[in-house]
């Protein structure tokens, strides 16, 4: 502790003399050097990732996510009771959509190549879209759910409206992704949606029958086995972006 | 460096795109010549990891690209063939982008893509949408976003592609300065973009490597082979079917000009002359 003081009062008292212009060049153009020698690419931490990934995905789809959400909190808010379930029920399938278009972008515009070549693949960019997209769906589902709990008061209904429909819905747009990479595979999803959409209406209208049906299976079970489809999509997805064999050769 | 392609093999099914393929490469400009379907855009893809080769090895000072993964790719830079872009992208926005992948971070994203923007005559448009860009355009943006990372192997497939032959020059001119201390690979079925810059010239055919060496090296391989000749336009018809002919020019008089790549003299008023690297092509690619 006393040598400590001592050194504090030894430091205070004297000053470093100011190196002469010489000695300041050399040592700048020395530093100048050891930056150009850094590695210029550098491994990022996932949240860092994220915010980047985030900032290019087109502003058009987070307003669609959005549009989407409010459109679920409006409804219940101004029509309320069965209309209100049945509009957050047509709307799940069509929310989950806009993620889709974005995570197969990079083949529709031919980028899939140059990704691949990059330190963060196609795959690691996939992979930072479905976190990216998995938590706005995440929030959206919890509104959404609530919104229909309160609505309806039935568990039953926020399972089989809101989470089944996600899990498949998304299931199904990772798979068509997969066996479709097509230029045109936004107007793929929007068919889909737009059919799953519908049959969530008409789920709707025959509920009675539609959940004596699926109480007979087990609510549990059938929530279990959309997510498993769901993870198994995403698993699929993800190898399928690794997957060569669809690289045509131009002989062929 | 060192970047060695031992036995490098790729299937598509039944057909062989590259066959047994091996080479080694160092600094420098390499030209990679071949006819459509030779196999030229699966060796680069395999070179820049994006394909697995069936069988073989590529290999950086000894170690296989495969195992090395990221710390491979961060030394590469790529020019696909048929490169994309997303419709809302301006060269600014492309780079920044292309920049995140490569793990820079922002400043040096921002500060490195303001760099080569300029290096390629591209900083004036850097805001301007890239669908508006001319072929030419989008293939100097093509070759900043392949620089980005300064990589130390630059693969550049088919990179003149659709350009003009000023546009050319300037590409060439600038892959030129860029090989100073990285290996470059070029790929193209266009003789004149690596016939003066190449270190040393790869043709292929069929998935192989025919021939390789420097633009003199595989000069001497037509080297009494080529022949001018002055003939009847009739008779030059008929030789047009015959021989492998190069270059065929109407002169005064009904007569033509032919230029024709044959082992033996192919018209008694045939003259030798020099070859060009464009002969050796049309030797190697006949028919």
């Amino acid at each position: 502790m006393r040598n400590g003081k001592a050194v504090r009062f030894f430091l205070a008292e004297n000053r470093a003399p100011a190196p002469d212009a010489g000695k300041k060049r050399a040592d700048m153009d020395l530093f100048r050097e050891q930056v150009l020698h850094l590695p210029v690419c550098r491994k990022k931490k996932i949240p860092v990732r994220m915010w980047e990934t985030a900032a290019f995905i087109h502003p058009v789809s987070w307003v669609l996510q959005m549009l989407f959400l409010l459109c679920g909190i409006y409804w219940a808010k101004w029509y309320g009771g069965k209309t209100a379930v049945t509009g957050i029920a047509a709307i799940v399938p069509l929310f989950t959509a806009v993620g889709g278009y974005e995570l197969s972008k990079a083949v529709f515009y031919q980028m899939w190549e140059l990704e691949k070549s990059c330190r963060y693949d196609t795959r690691s960019v996939a992979e930072m879209k479905l976190l990216l997209f998995g938590m706005c769906d995440l929030a959206a589902l919890t509104v959404f759910s609530l919104l229909v709990y309160g609505e309806s008061g039935d568990f039953l209904q926020v399972c089989f409206l809101v989470l089944m429909p996600f899990n498949v819905s998304s299931g199904v747009y990772l798979f068509l992704l997969e066996q479709f990479p097509a230029r045109n595979g936004n107007v793929l999803l929007i068919g889909a949606g737009g059919m799953m959409s519908a049959v969530q209406i008409l789920f709707r209208q025959d509920w009675e029958r539609l959940t004596a049906a699926l109480e007979t299976a087990g609510t549990g079970l059938v929530l279990a086995a959309s997510l498993l489809f769901l993870a198994g999509m995403i698993v699929r997805y993800c190898r399928e972006r690794e997957r060569e064999d669809r690289i045509l050769w131009n002989l062929d | 460096m060192e970047l060695r392609l031992d036995r490098v093999t790729k299937k598509y099914g039944n057909k062989l795109a590259v066959d047994r393929l091996s080479t080694v490469m160092g600094h420098g400009v390499y030209g990679l010549l071949g006819a459509n379907g030779a196999g030229k855009t699966t060796l680069m893809r395999m070179v820049c990891d994006i394909q697995t080769p069936t069988e073989g090895a590529i290999l950086l000072n000894g170690v296989p690209v495969r195992d090395m993964g990221e710390e491979y790719r961060d030394l590469l830079g790529y020019l696909p063939q048929n490169f994309g872009y997303y419709p809302d992208f301006t060269p600014w926005r492309f780079m920044l982008y292309i920049a995140a992948l490569k793990g820079l971070s922002k400043g040096a994203a921002k500060e490195k893509s303001m760099e080569l923007l300029k290096e390629v005559g591209l900083a004036e448009v850097r805001n301007k949408k890239i669908k508006t860009f001319s072929g030419g355009m989008k293939q100097r943006l093509g070759i900043a976003q392949a620089m980005l990372n300064d990589p130390e192997i630059l693969i550049l497939d088919e990179p003149t592609a659709g350009l003009d032959p000023k546009e050319r020059v300037r590409f060439r001119n600038l892959i030129s300065s860029m090989a100073q201390e990285r290996l470059v690979l070029l790929s193209t079925h266009i003789v004149s973009d690596v016939e003066y810059i190449a270190k040393k010239i790869l043709v292929m055919k069929a998935g192989q490597i025919i021939h390789e060496g420097s633009t003199r090296e595989i000069l001497r391989a037509v080297e009494g082979k080529v022949w001018e000749c002055v003939v009847p336009a009739k008779q030059a018809d008929a030789m047009a079917q015959q021989f492998n002919v190069g270059n065929l020019k109407y002169v005064e008089d009904g007569k033509v000009l032919l230029r024709v790549i044959r082992e033996g003299k192919p018209a008694e008023s045939a003259v030798q002359v020099e070859p060009v690297l464009e002969d050796v092509y049309l030797y190697y690619f006949e028919g």
